[in-house]
């Protein structure tokens, strides 16, 4: 009896240790260090990063886009006294932020050093305002990435654009409020916003006040008359609401749907992400037509996301860190090989960096009036209220 | 006097090794079980950071009916995300359940009581669609269905093969849903059937024949209600397989916007509606137990169903007379259209630049052994058999699986040891009852239980840990085991322990020289089947996994996800093919396999 | 009433013959059994009666008609037999009471309502069992479940009724009664009875004929005290019978006829058969019962006591004799101390021969010593 009571009590004490590990240190040190890395050249850095591996620590990534792992690979190729410390890990979009959030400060071995996510809203609600992770960036691309990607920074722009099987011919998408017309039930293809993210970014940022306004207009030049309804709240609650009752959901990820639509039926169109065509088959490459390079679409012929760089909290390696997002931002980690740049559909923050020619493609200062973009802040403030806006219409 | 009395009779408790054991299952079951959902119910009723926080603007953590105040009474928003996609978890449920049991029971039916030919194939193969991930056969169903008039109108086998369209309900939907449930869980209803039918007495239904009895009126009186438990039980299990499937009604559901519980559960956890989604978690824990209960209730204690094996080896089997042939070959081209297609189709996605194109100058091998550095184009860096990141996912697959089997086959042993050593005591019933609760728990459900433990304070360290994944399957694949050691156990007097027990042969000695050499093959069958289980298993660990590919089905539930179908039908196959060479190795080394695990 | 009969029937499975050639005629209001050692192919044979098992040969008659030819490839099924069957372990349907159970056949026969609740009555109190109505089976002893399979057995008040073994799941002191029970029953109901048995005292005492089987093939088809006083070889003599019969090796000497020289425990002994000897000359076993081996103090036979073994009633005495070890039963209780010197005589005229090696019956007759 009493050899039992003694088991019991081992049980619970070796329990209790590992619960008491489960606290973080250093976190202050973390936070000067990246502000001591801000001002620090890269070779600095790397004798700083070359003092943290040697102490045994390792950066691990986690990442939401695959290119992330091609960068790392580039990156340890760059600065060969890290070389197979930089950890890449893929993570779900949808469990990008619950997986964070309890990982990171948790004690957990191979818990994310750095994250690349996207979704800014998230990240503020659940890394940077509970200090999970950290921004961090460099002086020496303050002058060439604007202000507003520096905090967090932003490592790469991503767009999801009108594309369309042409082998019935052109569809004559002129106006996105056509989409709202009967004529297009069961043929336009967007992956289910409730799941994914950034889909649901795009239809909250069109309640924007700019956007309200934008899509009145857009209602205007298509109608003829100017938008107004009993019935909904705006323009833009009226064209998500009969939009969403269009749209079929048949793919449910950007590959299949780049793939699916590209071998599909004439005069399917998609909203996906423009990079998904470096999926598709070249022999099916010339069926599909990207609507902003054939006309111009009254309201948006897509919308742009970002991609965002944060440093973990408790992290062994700061400068290391440091070091990468410097690598990621600057002309080699991007426009390096077979990165980011080198695939339509990715645009840097830096504007030192253009796209390449060969590449059926334009900057992004090109796309800034023709996209929807993502303001962080809005879609913080105004999550709840449209995703459940949103939701109900997905489910019907 | 009387604490002295206490003191003797807890010496007396204590001094039986089977109570030792009871006492420590019932606290370790207690914690890692009922703990884990007394944490998801208090998550009922808090409010979580990020979206319910600004909804609410309450603090986190604090006391609230918001979630079930949004959820149960009928808004748009409760039709939307809980009473319709109840309805449909329901029919898939329900449908699935009847359809498993009628194709199961009909084929061992066949396979037990006919003179059919073909049945060593026919059995051998049947259970293949059980071995793949459930959301695998959805996959194939679509490339096998999908045409022109339907989704993205992309052209699919059978169209392109004989040019047949099938409309829209019977590609997407919860028609195919039932379907492929029903297919995947038949070996499930096949083996537990036809195990209770290749042991009941033949007698009881040659003296209803003798009694002038016709053959139906045998099934629908004798037969059938002697069977009911195995097929509640089956039904049981399927209706709870169905009710929380996750991965099925993903794939099946979206083009034609049909959702299911456990859809709305990930997406609103997802979007940050976690006390809601812990709701409905617990609506699918409750239906279990709710449908155990009517199980119980259906069949009663009265009926005692424990006949005496008779002289079984006399079964007369039916003869099939002139039906015989037709039938044996329509079984056959199932178990070859359900069974051995999906693997060739596999095989065949797997080898194909541009799908759809089965052209031989379109096949290549990269996507198994291809080294050129094509991120690019693929995602991958190369073929999967050359891939690092595959072969780390796989390892801690392969060995997720053996120390789980390790500590369910063990456990579910002296489970099965304890309870019958004690049976009818409370504490037997508790324990029994205990390590069958899993069972009832959906696996997503599971999943999110111990994703809610995990980010709960105190216990964040097991977070994203492989010792967290080695709990939670232990825990949900424990009753099988436990049920398997429990049955294997009663076929053992207890006087061949105590003839050991006599001479003085210590506790631990009488274990591993009597008990478990006697029982091997089925003991070992208890071990086999969690190994199966985590090896095709990814509902359960989708939420809990630190990143995709951590393990191989989540990277493959992800390759799956993210459309790199053929990265994702090569991995099917390796995982088929990796499950099949385990039980065919087990079985030839030691006589076990997996139907014996399930069976009994 | 039906008349049973049995032509060339041959059982095979696989390789395997479990029934080999059999040919039989059960009477009308008969009770056969059917005995032999397991594996003797005695069920199998009542199976194939009964259309549970295809016979791979041979002719069956059921009353005058033929429910089995496998060269006409008529093949009634059982339902159509008008049987009753009564197995081993009763299979009591586990799911339905007692009065479900014993009802079952004849609703299948569509008997109103009404008539059921009276055959059932009547069956329940024919066989004792009124209080159990309600029960289900799991909740009945072994007797009270043999009696509900019993009265399952005869709601139809089949012609013919088939027993495998019933009362083999049943401690000594109910098989007793239950034997009893039977016998009643097979005068009270009119019907033939084919009994399956390995047990001989079972067949013995219960039955009108006894058909002995081994390995598949018929041995003696008989009374049971034809079996029992004239057993067809030695394997019937060796299995009927108990305490068993005595076998001493002995050989020809002379004789012709009726008459016989023997060399027997070393002396030459004189043979009086009841006919003719079927043949002379070589080896031979005789088979004496034990009570045709008193004790006397003038005994000729001489040996010493291997060990007694009284039951009160009588007492079997084991004694070594040359070798041989001989049974005798003595009435009344003696007790022999071991190795005591002991005498014995061989009385009667059911002393056998039985021809070696084959172990054929040769003669019946009686000896002197």
């Amino acid at each position: 009896m009493k050899r039992i009571i003694a088991c019991l009590m081992l049980v619970c004490m070796l329990f209790a240790t590992f619960c008491g590990a489960a606290f973080a240190e250093g976190e202050d040190a973390v936070q000067s260090a990246l502000t001591a890395a801000q001002s620090m050249s890269n070779e600095e850095l790397y004798e700083k990063a070359k003092e943290e591996v040697a102490a045994g620590a390792q950066l691990n990534f986690y990442s939401t886009t695959s290119f992330a792992e091609k960068a790392a690979d580039n990156f340890m190729a760059a600065y060969p006294e890290l070389a197979g410390k930089v950890i890449y890990a893929e993570i779900d979009d949808g469990e990008t932020y619950t997986i964070l959030q309890n990982t990171i400060g948790s004690g957990v071995e191979n818990s994310a050093d750095m994250a690349l996510t996207q979704n800014g809203s998230d990240l503020r609600t659940f890394m940077l305002d509970e200090g999970l992770t950290y921004s961090y960036f460099p002086d020496m691309y303050k002058d060439v990435v604007p202000e507003e990607f520096q905090s967090p920074a932003v490592v790469t722009f991503i767009d999801s654009l009108f594309i369309y099987n042409n082998t019935a011919g052109d569809i004559g998408l002129t106006n996105v409020w056509q989409l709202t017309e009967p004529a297009w039930s069961g043929k336009v293809f967007f992956k289910d916003p409730t799941n994914e993210t950034v889909n649901i970014n795009f239809l909250i940022m069109l309640t924007s006040p700019e956007w309200t306004e934008r899509m009145a207009a857009a209602y205007e030049a298509y109608y003829g008359e100017p938008w107004a309804s009993d019935e909904y709240e705006s323009a833009s609650y009226e064209w998500i609401d009969k939009f969403l009752a269009n749209v079929n959901y048949t793919y449910t990820s950007a590959s299949d749907m780049a793939k699916g639509i590209a071998s599909g039926a004439g005069g399917n169109l998609g909203l996906f992400v423009f990079s998904k065509l470096r999926k598709v088959d070249e022999a099916d490459r010339g069926n599909l037509t990207v609507v902003q390079f054939n006309n111009e679409v009254e309201g948006f012929s897509g919308f742009m996301y970002n991609v965002y760089a944060t440093v973990a909290k408790d992290t062994e390696c700061p400068y290391t860190c440091a070091l990468f997002i410097n690598y990621l931002l600057g002309e080699e980690g991007f426009a390096g090989e077979n990165s980011w740049n080198s695939s339509q559909g990715y645009y840097s923050p830096n504007s030192s960096i253009a796209k390449p020619e060969e590449l059926e493609d334009e900057a992004y200062d090109y796309w800034s009036d023709k996209l929807v973009f993502e303001d962080a802040d809005y879609i913080y403030d105004n999550y709840a209220d449209v995703f459940e806006y949103i939701a109900v219409r997905v489910g019907n | 006097m009387h604490e002295k009395k206490l003191s003797h009779r807890m010496k007396a408790f204590f001094s039986k090794p089977s109570n030792i054991l009871l006492v420590i299952f019932l606290t370790v079951l207690f914690v890692l079980s009922v703990l884990p959902l007394l944490t998801m119910i208090s998550n009922m009723f808090t409010v979580h950071i990020g979206t319910e926080k600004k909804l609410l603007r309450l603090p986190e953590g604090s006391f609230t009916w918001n979630h079930f105040q949004r959820l149960f009474p009928v808004s748009e928003w409760s039709v939307v995300n809980f009473w319709k996609p109840l309805g449909n978890s329901f029919v898939v449920a329900i449908g699935a359940g009847v359809l498993g049991i009628l194709i199961g029971g009909t084929v061992a039916w066949f396979i037990t009581r006919s003179n059919m030919k073909y049945k060593k194939f026919i059995s051998a193969v049947f259970v293949f669609p059980y071995m793949m991930p459930a959301w695998t056969l959805a996959l194939f169903w679509i490339n096998v269905f999908k045409n022109s008039q339907v989704g993205g109108g992309n052209v699919g086998m059978l169209e392109s093969m004989f040019g047949i369209c099938m409309p829209e309900w019977f590609v997407y939907g919860l028609f195919p849903m039932v379907i492929v449930i029903a297919l995947h869980y038949s070996p499930f209803a096949y083996l537990l059937i036809g195990g209770i039918l290749k042991n009941m007495d033949a007698t009881l239904e040659e003296s209803a024949t003798i009694l002038k009895a016709g053959r139906f009126k045998i099934i629908r009186r004798i037969t059938m209600p002697i069977v009911m438990p195995a097929i509640l039980s089956t039904f049981l299990l399927i209706f709870s397989s169905g009710f929380s499937s996750y991965t099925v009604p993903v794939f099946l559901g979206s083009a034609v916007k049909t959702f299911t519980l456990s859809t709305k559960m990930r997406a609103l956890i997802n979007a940050g509606y976690q006390g809601q989604g812990y709701i409905i978690a617990f609506v699918s824990i409750a239906l279990g137990c709710f449908i155990l209960g009517l199980n119980q209730w259906v069949t009663g204690k009265r009926k005692s169903y424990t006949t005496v094996t008779g002289k079984s080896g006399q079964v007369s089997l039916v003869d099939l007379k002139k039906a015989n042939t037709p039938l044996s070959l329509l079984l056959c081209a199932y178990v070859l259209f359900f069974a051995i297609a999906p693997l060739i189709s596999f095989a065949l996605e797997s080898v194909i630049r541009q799908p759809g194109n089965y052209h031989l100058s379109n096949m290549t091998l990269h996507f198994w052994i291809g080294t050129e550095a094509s991120a690019y184009e693929t995602g991958m860096i190369s073929g999967i058999l050359l891939n690092p990141t595959m072969w780390k996912a796989l390892g801690r697959q392969v060995l997720l699986a053996l120390i789980v089997a390790m500590i369910v086959g063990t456990s579910g042993m002296l489970i099965g040891y304890s309870c019958v050593r004690q049976r009818g005591s409370r504490l037997s019933r508790w324990v029994e009852s205990m390590a069958f609760f899993p069972y009832l728990m959906p696996a997503m459900a599971f999943g999110t239980i111990y994703l809610a433990v995990a980010t709960s304070q105190g216990f964040k360290f097991l977070y994203g840990t492989f010792a967290l994944l080695i709990l939670v399957a232990s825990i949900k694949f424990l009753p099988f085991a436990s049920r398997s050691g429990i049955n294997s156990m009663l076929q053992i007097s207890p006087e061949i322990e105590e003839a050991a027990m006599v001479v003085g042969v210590p506790w631990w000695k009488r274990m591993v020289r009597i008990m478990f050499p006697i029982q091997k093959s089925s003991i070992l069958s208890g071990y086999l089947l969690p190994v199966i289980s985590v090896m095709r298993e990814v509902a359960l660990f989708t939420l809990l996994v630190p990143y995709a590919r951590y393990l191989l089905t989540t990277m493959l539930f992800s390759f799956n996800e993210t459309g790199y179908s053929q990265y994702g039908s090569a991995v099917t196959l390796l995982i088929v093919l990796i499950i099949i060479l385990i039980n065919t190795l087990t079985n030839k080394l030691t006589g076990a396999s997996f139907d014996k695990g399930i069976g009994g | 009433m039906p008349h049973i009969s049995l032509e060339h029937i041959t059982k095979r499975f696989g390789k395997f013959v479990a029934v080999d050639d059999l040919d039989l005629e059960i009477d009308d209001r008969g009770f056969i059994t059917l005995l032999g050692p397991s594996g003797c192919g005695k069920t199998t044979t009542l199976r194939m009666i009964a259309g549970l098992e295809t016979p791979t040969e041979g002719r069956i008659t059921l009353d005058g008609k033929v429910v089995f030819d496998a060269d006409k490839g008529i093949n009634i099924p059982p339902a159509a037999r008008d049987i009753g069957f009564l197995f081993q372990n009763y299979a009591l349907w586990p799911h339905m009471t007692v009065y479900q159970n014993i009802a079952f056949g004849l609703e299948n026969l569509k008997w109103s309502k009404q008539d059921i609740r009276k055959r059932v009555d009547e069956l329940l109190a024919l066989l004792k069992i009124e209080d159990f109505e309600k029960r289900y089976p799991s909740e009945l002893s072994g007797g009270q479940q043999q009696r509900v399979a019993i009265a399952r057995t005869l709601a139809p008040s089949p012609k013919v009724l088939f027993m495998d073994e019933p009362l083999s799941n049943l401690d000594a002191k109910l098989r007793q009664e239950m034997r009893t029970e039977l016998k009643r029953l097979h005068s009270d109901t009119n019907s033939t009875f084919v009994y399956v048995t390995h047990d001989q005292l079972e067949a013995m005492t219960l039955s009108t004929k006894v058909c002995l089987m081994n390995n598949g093939v018929l041995q003696q088809y008989a009374p049971p005290l034809t079996v029992y006083n004239e057993p067809a070889n030695r394997f019937v003599a060796e299995f009927v019978g108990n305490p068993t019969m005595n076998f001493v090796p002995a050989q020809f000497v002379s004789g012709e006829g009726e008459q016989a020289v023997l060399r027997l425990f070393g002396r030459e002994v004189r043979f009086t058969a009841r006919g003719p000897i079927a043949s002379h000359g070589g080896e031979l076993t005789v088979g004496i019962r034990p009570e045709f081996l008193p004790i006397e103090a003038d005994g000729v036979i001489q040996g010493i006591a291997y060990s007694t073994l009284p039951s009160g009633m009588e007492t079997t005495v084991k004694a070594l004799v040359d070798g041989v070890m001989l049974t005798s039963v003595v009435f009344g209780s003696v007790d022999y101390p071991v190795d005591a010197p002991i005498r014995m005589n061989i009385r009667g005229d059911g002393i056998i021969l039985f021809d070696e090696p084959g172990g054929r019956q040769i003669a019946i007759g009686s000896l002197a010593l």
